[in-house]
């Protein structure tokens, strides 16, 4: 099982640009994914398949740059739920989807006070 | 977004980069903003818009290199390479392309994967900062201002 959080991708950040900007960046990042995540009850509330598709897509890449591995590939799967037009077994992923970024946002704000 | 440089403009290359994900686009720029030759990015969302915004001003400014996703909507980034190598004077320009689907690379067609000089997986871009940073500078290096 992945880590819910692979710290490869901040360290990447650190390596190329040092501790303090990359945490800072990273920061930045973070607030992307905080906003994303804030989506997910919207967009799967309405049952419209491309609001979930849209919104999983998006939170995917913005959980890979910070290394939350789990997190984005939950969201891949259900995009490609989407894809197949399962829509039904997408929506109801969803509570399983915002337990996980709650996890992720938790372990990552702790890394990036 | 422009490096600051004692760089004569003749050595600032033109990248149009054509990304629909906001952190993307933001880990792109940060990679850009960290090389040592002078870059300004010009930067759309979706193919279409790409297109037509090349389109009237390839005269005047000819891009030095594209690098383009793959998923996006509107038009599909093969689609967009399709149509950028039938038009006249742009045919040259190098395409590289950036995509979080490997899959899509081996699906391209072998003509169009033919014309790409980078294949770039945002895997790289997300879990090592450094190396994705090590192949644009390898790129930009290949890449001559027009």
């Amino acid at each position: 099982m992945t880590d819910i959080i692979s710290w490869s991708s901040i360290e990447g950040l650190e390596k190329a640009m040092g501790v303090p900007a990359a945490h800072a960046f990273a920061k930045r990042l973070l607030g992307f994914l905080e906003v994303k995540v804030a989506e997910i009850p919207a967009a799967f509330d309405g049952g419209d398949v491309d609001a979930i598709r849209s919104c999983v897509h998006k939170l995917a890449s913005n959980a890979a740059a910070l290394g939350a591995l789990q997190l984005s590939a939950a969201a891949r799967d259900i995009e490609a739920l989407c894809h197949a037009g399962k829509t039904a077994e997408a929506a109801a992923r969803k509570d399983a989807l915002s337990d996980l970024a709650a996890q992720s946002l938790e372990i990552l704000r702790a890394k990036l006070p | 977004m422009t490096n600051p440089s004692a760089k004569t403009v003749d050595s600032i290359l033109h990248i149009v980069l054509i990304e629909d994900q906001d952190v993307d686009k933001i880990m792109i720029e940060q990679a850009f903003s960290m090389l040592e030759q002078p870059v300004i990015l010009h930067i759309y969302s979706d193919g279409d818009e790409a297109l037509k915004e090349i389109r009237t001003s390839a005269q005047v400014l000819k891009p030095d290199l594209i690098i383009t996703d793959l998923r996006m909507p509107n038009k599909a980034g093969q689609d967009f390479i399709r149509e950028i190598k039938e038009i006249d004077g742009l045919d040259e320009v190098p395409v590289a392309v950036l995509s979080g689907f490997t899959e899509e690379f081996v699906k391209m067609e072998p003509m169009l994967r033919h014309e790409v000089v980078a294949l770039m997986g945002k895997q790289e871009l997300y879990s090592d900062f450094p190396k994705f940073l090590g192949e644009i500078k390898r790129l930009c290096a290949q890449i001559k201002p027009h």
